[in-house]
Parts: C-alpha cells; sequence; structure tokens
C-alpha cells in the first residue's frame, strides 16, 4: 500500500511540475496516471470497487512500448462479511498501437501482460491469504489532445487474472479465472525529443 | 429460404450460448469444501431449456453428501435470542466474499424451516457446541447435502442445504487459513 502511495505522490508532482509549459514538438514518451471503475466483474470476490493505475510509456517507431503498475482495491461490508479487504497490484509491460490520429483526437489499442499478487486479509478473523496469477489486459484508449504537456483520455478495458492453482482457496477453475470490464479515465503528461537530450 | 437459414442459425446459437450449469471438475468427497466452491458448484439458475431437467438429474446426483467449511454467521446469535432451542437452521458463510448456505438440524422436511416445533436432544447438543465455539473459529461441517430444483415462472433454479443429524457432524477448529 505504501509503495502505491509514493508512486501516485511521486506521479502528481511530475505532473503539476510540467503542467504550464506549452509544447508543439513530436512526443516521445509519457507517463499517465488513471482510474477506473467496472462494468462487470466476474471473480470469486464480486465486491470491486474501483483500480488505480500509473504507467510509463516510451515511442518505438509506431508503437508506444511501457510498463505499467496497477491496483485494485475491493471490500466486502457489513456485519454478515464483516470486512473483508482484497487487494489486487499488477504489473505489467505493455504495447500501444495508435488506430487513428488526427489534431485532436487519438485512439490507441494497448495490449499488457504481467502478474497478479492478490491480498485478501481479514482483521476479524485474523484471516489473510496471498494469491498469484498471470495477468493481461486489452484495452481501448480515447486520447484528448491538448497544447499543453497534458492530454487527457477515456479508456474501456478488459482485465483478466488467471491464477495459480491452490486447492485451499478453491477448487474450482471458475474462480480461478478473474475478469472486468472497466470503464475509466486518465491523465498523461508528454515528453518530447528536446526534453530528452 | 433466407428466413429460415436466419431462423436455424438464431436457434443453434440461442442453444450453444444458453449459460449452462456448472460443469468444472470439484473433487468431492474427498475434503471439505469452502462454502463458494458447493454454492456455485451446486447451484444452477437459468431460463428452463431442453437441456436442463438433464442438468438438474446429474447436478442433484453430484452435490449429494458432501463435507462443507465455512463461518458461523454472525445472525446465529441473535436467532437463538429469539427462538432458543426451538432454531433449526443457520448459515455457513465464507467472510471472503459473503457466500453463504442453509444449514438444517435433523430435518427431513423438503424445505428447510427456522424454527422447529419439536426440539430433539439432538438439535440441542448441536446448538450448544456452536455456542460454546469461538465466532471465529471455522466450522467444519459434514452432513447431506440435499439439492432440488424450483421452478419460478419461467426460470427455474437449482437451490442446495445441507443437513446435519447429531452434534458429530459438526467440528470447530482454530484455523487461521481457509
Amino acid at each position: 500500500m505504501k509503495i502505491t502511495k509514493t508512486i501516485l505522490i511521486i506521479s502528481v508532482v511530475i505532473c503539476i511540475t510540467f503542467a504550464k509549459s506549452e509544447i508543439f514538438a513530436q512526443e516521445k514518451s509519457d507517463i499517465y496516471l488513471e482510474l477506473s471503475k467496472p462494468l462487470l466483474e466476474y471473480s470469486l470476490f464480486n465486491r470491486y470497487i474501483f483500480d488505480a493505475g500509473t504507467g510509463y510509456n516510451a515511442k518505438i517507431n509506431r508503437l508506444y512500448v511501457g510498463a505499467s503498475l496497477n491496483m485494485t482495491y475491493s471490500k466486502l461490508k457489513g456485519d454478515y462479511n464483516s470486512n473483508t479487504q482484497t487487494y489486487f497490484i499488477k504489473p505489467r509491460v505493455n504495447i500501444l498501437l495508435p488506430i487513428y490520429g488526427s489534431n485532436l483526437t487519438t485512439f490507441k489499442i494497448k495490449f499488457g501482460l504481467g502478474y497478479s499478487v492478490i491480498s485478501i486479509n481479514n482483521k476479524k478473523y485474523e484471516f489473510s491469504d496471498l494469491q498469484q496469477g498471470i495477468n493481461a489486459i486489452l484495452e481501448l484508449k480515447f486520447n484528448y489532445i491538448t497544447k499543453t504537456r497534458f492530454d487527457y483520455y477515456f479508456m474501456i478495458n478488459y482485465d483478466y487474472t488467471y491464477l495459480n492453482k491452490d486447492k485451499d482457496f478453491t477448487q474450482l477453475d471458475y474462480y480461478r479465472n478473474i475478469h472486468f470490464i472497466n470503464f475509466g479515465i486518465g491523465a498523461k503528461l508528454k515528453f518530447y525529443e528536446k526534453d530528452e537530450k | 429460404m433466407k428466413n429460415k437459414s436466419i431462423l436455424l442459425i438464431t436457434i443453434i446459437l440461442i442453444i450453444l450460448l444458453a449459460p449452462n450449469c456448472s460443469k468444472d471438475g470439484l473433487v468431492l468427497d474427498q475434503d471439505y469444501v469452502t462454502v463458494s466452491d458447493i454454492v456455485h458448484y451446486c447451484h444452477c439458475d437459468r431460463s428452463a431449456s431442453i437441456f436442463f431437467d438433464t442438468d438438474v438429474k446429474t447436478i442433484i446426483e453430484q452435490c449429494n453428501n458432501k463435507e462443507v467449511k465455512g463461518h458461523i454467521d454472525n445472525e446465529f446469535h441473535k436467532l437463538f435470542l429469539n427462538y432458543g432451542y426451538k432454531l433449526n437452521s443457520f448459515y455457513l458463510r465464507d467472510f471472503r466474499n459473503g457466500t453463504e448456505m442453509l444449514v438444517c438440524l435433523n430435518d427431513d422436511f423438503f424445505y428447510c424451516s427456522v424454527i422447529d416445533t419439536l426440539v430433539t436432544s439432538q438439535d440441542s447438543a448441536i446448538i450448544n457446541k456452536i455456542l460454546n465455539s469461538n465466532e471465529t473459529d471455522m466450522c467444519y461441517i459434514k452432513g447431506i447435502l440435499y439439492s432440488h430444483d424450483e421452478s419460478i415462472g419461467l426460470s427455474r433454479k437449482i437451490l442446495t442445504n445441507i443437513r446435519m443429524n447429531n452434534e458429530d457432524d459438526i467440528i470447530f477448529k482454530s484455523d487461521i487459513d481457509y
């Protein structure tokens, strides 16, 4: 949790530092911050609240290649469930392909592959469990291009995790598959060629 | 002719895409299974289809005589205050996701009732065992899983509960792990 907070704070500080300058040049890389909510969820937990993520992309020819770190938070409330909390930590490597571009907007498809670590905690029952598995994401990004350092975007993604086998956690393959369809917003800070010289 | 083909393709697609009841490979009768696993595996809720009767029969056969583990629902103590030893059922819960299943004490009826007019010494012994356990203890129940199918309009569902006979069918352990 501390790592995620630190990353978020650093990202916000960098964004604020660069926010005011206006530049018209070739974009070389970017860092971004995004938040999303689920439209659909199929998992053991079934109470998913939100996902926050940050990442870096660098332009290589036509493609953008990068790495990201997302955290999904889920909480069960009420007497019955006695506040079971679940965190998904998802580091990933990503490839983005622009499929349409104009002066104002761009559409990009993102494919990411990584790992998912799931931490489940319940204080009342002194219960904690750690599950792990591979994670993949397919995302469609709609960017609004501004003349400042910042661009904003909407995204919709399909986020899939396949957990390692653990008979104590579940005997069913059904629960080893975790599916999310999320909709969210994000902001990215652009870097240009001259920044890198 | 074209319309017929479209109709035929649509019917085939509806049959193929109709949600199936669980066909997952649950290894039962070996270990105590979590409430979430049992409920998902033995539950089926969907519109009636030509396959439903076969599915119902298979699932009901697969879901008998199973062992289940979970935590006693907090409501048990409130219900005990109201009904005392007449209490005839309670919920077993998976606190990881809130899934629950009904546990019946020594009930031969089709539907498990909340209160029992005839209190036996076995019922009281089970209730005493629960009252003497810690709320946070994992509860292991060995009983008869009773699955039946129920029609609600066009929709049909398989419901599952577990029925115990005596206090030896229920044990408590202070396990931290699931």
